[in-house]
């Protein structure tokens, strides 16, 4: 069996879903885990497939097809999972002033603990009374047992002097 | 012939009505019939829900009776303060006598300019007291030898109580208890205690020196001299708090540390105090600045508000609110401190003391305080007379032994209040107002002879240094300019003249914030705060000696409880927030006093401000947050299913009314019965009562506590962001919970809870303010001024409502005393933000309404009644100009990035370059209407950049070659 992660993005509109699944079906692939979103015109997502080893060229030129269509733009990727260091789930806030970049440092700042990011939700809003734009950011973070909520903390403030971080472990 | 008028309508006695209600009745006609009505009872029918419309208008009418004029009210009050006596008081025990420079009591205390101004969330058109609250950060910094200093909180007291969550927050060692020393002074005590409690923090109080090596703690409060007057070395013990993980707080006497080796040179992680001695009056109490000083470590977990430098759109320099991110986060449930107020006036007053003696001065003013205590004790020791003290400062402690009563008895004869310590011991503190006549007097008093054989001269001679060697103060401290060129009376009227030119404040336009009422500050309301009778009573006199202020006091809560339809209320929190957590509090000790110890549910509507959630927090609560519908109010269903989950633990609901979206919401009395079914408290927030008074009243409507904040309603000024002023009001059920003070008599079997505050009155010395609001305006006064506010608000909705949606009205289409305009299609349509539009009313002389709350994206406005119906109409002229400029942009007739509104606000500097390169004339950008040719409001700076001043974070007075670089 192979794992295939695929990502995709295109203009959003209605039979994305059904027009993937369709392929992915028809060739014999197992639709296994997916994160999808809708996000300013445009429908992207990640999507891991299992398949025979076999099907699995068939599959990438269905789906190639897809983008030929002008539907889809795809790329495929195997899976390769490697045995984790051992780990658990921080969930972190943070609030602080919107600026270009600031996903970039934020992230960077965790790869450099190996830590990955599970999930990000962030949000821009005009910040009250004060005015400017606040850029609020929820995390799920799986984070090596090596680092501590306290270290992963002080990284990111260290980041800017007005970044409020909030760790909880396991929310 | 002419009509007779009867000799009662020519003697005014309503004329102060009138004058405080801006429209005048044919403006008021007008504006109703804009709204299609005839009659302000029409207007309150339409927007005050039948329901809950006061019952008994004649008990209401009776408690408040009429009004009165202003020569009565000043007359009343003469009669009032002659009630206080004037002793001469060395109680100490952080509060002391003061001279205030009268070029600052009049050009600052006493001037609407600085008084009438809003917290400084609008850069631009705040300098002025901006850079005033940067010489205050810069002067505690200096003088406390910490990194970095908040632009004051409430009070010393609370303070030291935020200290310890800071410690709890930050320190390493993971365990809950807090050292307190047994000399700190006892107000901080009370307070401490009263905040460590429901946090579940133990507080071990104890002498430092002996009992804290066996104890595992997170943070250790100590004073500086401390209650004796006795000046410790507290550098070892610091390091051994340190060793173990724990922290240092210290509060520090601020004139004694011109002195003193300050504690950040020794190891203090945290220095608090009272600033009070620098300049501002006694006032029985408060206001008063406390400062709060630590390192830059610690700066996101730094209560309160911070000053700091950043640039402006051409580069300059310009002040602003530095780290506004850490106010953001503590709206919300996770929140550790709820300080949403500082006391920006009395730390304004007390920077300027330090700008008008300047380091040299104070230096003086400390050494001669000094000098005359090491005087005092040192004639007091030829007498006979034991000073307990090795060292002090400017406080004796006095072993009186069986003559103590007696020596007691003798000062109050002389109307000298001495500090009593117990039945053995007096204390006493000197301070800047202490003469050398003072000084014999005390020693006559003290050994009982009339005669001395010795002088002050003499003793001058020989009388040593009384402060330890090692302790002694060796570095520089107000060595900046600006404390150091201001010296003569004419630099200092100017420069004050010239900070205060640079706001923008209520002498000059409408500041149209919604929730924050910024009305009418009336001069008569504020003349009496500064009579001696009422600003030179030290908190800690005894209750006999003020008189006048126990009938103050006790016939404010009187009227207050008459506005409210409470029955009891509590002048001692200091600011909206302490009064949300005050009530929480009592709430909290009545569940507790009928073993409902599990009723720990804090319900909170997704609507409601940030400062609810944080308060709850704090009192031991757990916050649920109740969903709101599409129009803002609490959605029923959501409630009743929350309550009746969470019934046998519901401690609370805390709701705003009118809601924080500006409507009577009709269901209130059902919310308020369904929770009161599930054994809760309501609790409502009083933010918006300036919308009921004379209308409805809470008490009587379903609500069983609330605060008031009488910087709102009840018109004491917001002094540019503080003194907030926040009584509770409750029902008869939790008046005896209301809060206590160690400095007050209190029943054995009291179920009071603690202090909140560090004076027993809190702002006792502005009370006076809003009690003659209340004298004058009488109870029809009262009532006309709420139905005055929902027309005005109603008038601008109706007027803006054609040029932006009018988010929030209530079943008839109205809104209550303030309105939510919708900015957010202009983000699309135009690239225009809700900043622009807030910075372009700058062009137009105007301060911004309430921005993106209770709505991100939005506009608040509230007029108050205060405002004319011509202001109104300036106001919606200048909204309806920049609707068209918005227009323009979107029609391709403005550029889309240079623009007025982008560019905003516009500087005469900007203005008078000689390469003027933007697409739009000058005179589109400075005078965008005609009236503006004549009356023109600059702004000093253009706009400020916030990300930039926090990535470069200084928030002390820059060097003067920083202005130089830039230019």
């Amino acid at each position: 069996m192979a794992s295939i992660v695929l990502t995709l993005i295109g203009d959003d509109q209605p039979g994305l879903v059904d027009a993937l699944a369709t392929v992915i079906n028809e060739h014999g692939g197992n639709w296994e885990e997916s994160r999808m979103a809708q996000l300013a015109g445009k429908f992207a997502g990640i999507l891991l497939v299992s398949i025979a080893d076999d099907k699995a060229q068939a599959l990438s030129s269905a789906l190639h097809a897809l983008e030929t269509r002008g539907l889809l733009h795809i790329t495929a990727e195997h899976s390769s999972v490697e045995p984790a260091p051992p780990s658990r789930d921080l969930y972190l806030e943070l609030v602080g002033q919107d600026h270009p970049g600031i996903v970039r440092d934020i992230s960077h700042a965790l790869a450099t603990r190996n830590v990955s990011i599970e999930e990000l939700n962030s949000v821009t809003e005009s910040a009250s009374m004060g005015g400017g734009e606040l850029f609020r950011a929820e995390l799920l973070l799986r984070v090596p047992d090596t680092v501590s909520g306290d270290e992963l903390q002080t990284l990111l403030e260290n980041l800017a002097d007005e970044l409020m971080v909030d760790i909880n472990v396991d929310s | 012939m002419t009509q007779h008028i009867p000799l009662s309508a020519l003697e005014q006695n309503a004329d102060f009505i009138r004058r405080h209600i801006g429209p005048g009745p044919q403006d008021q006609q007008a504006m109703l019939a804009a709204l299609g009505l005839s009659s302000l009872d029409e207007l309150a029918d339409k927007v005050v829900p039948r329901g809950i419309r006061l019952a008994d208008v004649a008990a209401y009418e009776q408690a408040l009776g009429a009004g009165c004029t202003e020569q009565q009210v000043l007359q009343e009050l003469r009669a009032i303060a002659a009630k206080n006596q004037l002793y001469k008081s060395w109680i100490g025990l952080g509060y002391y006598n003061t001279f205030t420079p009268t070029v600052i009591l009049r050009n600052v205390l006493e001037n609407p300019g600085w008084y009438t101004a809003y917290t400084p969330y609008q850069p631009e058109i705040s300098q002025g007291r901006l850079e005033a609250l940067l010489n205050y950060q810069t002067m505690i910094t200096e003088l406390t030898g910490m990194e970095l200093a908040n632009a004051s909180l409430l009070d010393e007291a609370t303070a030291a109580a935020e200290a310890m969550t800071l410690c709890e927050r930050m320190s390493k060692a993971k365990n809950k208890r807090f050292f307190v020393a047994a000399d700190c002074f006892p107000q901080t005590i009370d307070v401490v205690k009263t905040r460590a409690e429901p946090l579940g923090i133990e507080v071990i109080v104890g002498d430092p020196f002996t009992e804290l090596a066996q104890l595992e703690v997170f943070g250790v409060l100590l004073q500086y001299p401390n209650r004796a007057g006795e000046i410790h070395d507290y550098a070892a013990l610091c390091e051994a708090v340190h060793s173990k993980q724990g922290m240092v707080v210290v509060a520090a006497d601020l004139l004694a540390l011109a002195l003193l080796a300050p504690p950040g040179e020794w190891g203090a992680d945290v220095a608090v105090g009272s600033s009070q001695r620098f300049g501002v009056p006694l006032g029985y109490g408060g206001p008063h600045a406390a400062y709060f000083a630590t390192k830059d470590a610690f700066k996101r977990a730094m209560p309160g508000r911070l000053v700091g430098v950043s640039q402006d759109s051409q580069g300059q320099p310009a002040y602003r609110l530095a780290l506004q991110t850490r106010e953001q986060h503590i709206r919300r449930e996770k929140a550790t401190s709820n300080i949403c107020t500082a006391q920006a006036l009395l730390a304004i007053m007390a920077s300027m003391y330090a700008v008008y003696h300047g380091p040299d001065g104070v230096k003086t003013i400390a050494s001669r305080t000094h000098r005359l205590t090491a005087i005092l004790a040192a004639g007091l020791e030829k007498l006979g007379i034991q000073v307990c003290n090795q060292h002090f400062f400017d406080t004796l402690l006095l072993a009186t032994g069986e003559r103590t009563e007696a020596i007691h008895q003798a000062a109050q004869a002389q109307r000298i209040n001495l500090c009593r310590v117990d039945d053995a011991h007096l204390g006493l503190s000197l301070d800047e107002t202490a003469s050398r006549a003072d000084v014999e007097t005390l020693w006559r008093l003290l050994s009982g002879q009339d005669t001395l054989n010795f002088t002050v001269d003499e003793l001058d001679q020989t009388a040593v240094e009384r402060l330890p060697d090692n302790l002694r103060r060796q570095s520089a401290y107000l060595t900046h300019p600006v404390f150091n060129r201001y010296h003569s009376e004419t630099e200092m009227l100017r420069y004050l003249r010239q900070l205060m030119d640079k706001d923008l404040a209520l002498d000059r336009a409408m500041i149209p914030l919604g929730s924050c009422t910024m009305k009418l500050n009336a001069s008569t309301e504020m003349i009496p705060i500064t009579w001696p009778e009422f600003g030179q009573i030290h908190p800690f006199a005894p209750l006999e000696q003020a008189e006048g202020y126990r009938q103050l006091t006790g016939e404010l809560e009187q009227m207050l409880c008459a506005c409210t339809g409470y029955d009891a209320v509590s002048l001692q929190p200091n600011s909206g927030a302490q009064g949300e957590y005050a009530g929480l509090l009592v709430i909290r000790a009545y569940h507790h006093s009928r073993g409902d110890t599990q009723r720990t549910i804090c319900l909170i509507p997704s609507s409601a401000h940030g400062t609810n959630p944080a308060s709850a927090q704090l009192a031991g609560m757990q916050v649920v947050v109740v969903a709101c519908d599409k129009d803002g109010n609490v959605d029923l269903v959501d409630l009743r299913a929350k309550a009746e989950k969470h019934s046998a633990q519901l401690a609370a609901l805390m709701v705003t009314y009118p809601s924080t979206h500006g409507v009577f919401e009709e269901s209130i009395q059902e919310i308020c019965a369904i929770i009161h079914e599930h054994g809760g408290q309501v609790y409502l927030d009083g933010a918006n009562l300036n919308a009921q008074v004379g209308l409805c009243a809470p008490g009587k409507y379903g609500a069983d506590v609330s605060h008031l904040n009488l910087h709102k309603t009840f018109c004491i000024p917001h002094g540019g962001g503080g003194p907030g002023v926040g009584p509770i009001g409750v029902r008869a059920h939790l008046a005896p919970f209301l809060p206590g003070h160690c400095c007050l008599p209190q029943d054995s079997d009291s179920q009071r809870i603690g202090a909140v505050a560090a004076a027993p009155w809190g702002s006792a010395g502005i009370l006076p303010i809003s009690w003659a609001y209340i004298r004058l305006m009488g109870a029809t006064g009262l009532s006309q001024a709420s139905c005055a506010a929902i027309l005005n608000a109603n008038y601008i909705a109706h007027q803006l409502s054609e040029h932006f949606p009018v988010l929030y009205t209530g079943p008839h289409g109205m809104v209550a005393h303030e309105c939510i305009i919708d900015v957010r299609p202009y983000k699309d349509s135009a690239g225009i933000s809700v900043d622009d539009i807030a910075k372009r009313l700058i062009d137009y002389g105007f301060h911004a309404p309430t921005m993106s709350w209770p709505v991100a994206g939005t506009l608040m406005i509230e007029p108050t009644e205060s405002e004319s119906k011509e202001e109104l109409d300036r106001f919606c002229d200048a909204m309806i100009r920049i609707r068209e400029e918005i227009a323009a942009i979107e029609q391709g007739q403005l550029d889309a990035d240079d623009n007025p509104l982008k560019n905003a606000p516009h500087t005469a500097n900007m203005l008078l370059a000689d390469d003027w390169n933007h697409p739009y004339p000058r005179s589109q950008a400075a005078y965008p209407v005609d009236s503006l040719r004549s009356i023109k409001y600059w702004s000093p700076v253009g706009r400020v950049d916030n990300v930039y001043g926090d990535r470069h974070l200084v928030c002390t007075c820059p060097p003067l070659s920083a202005y130089e670089d830039a230019a």
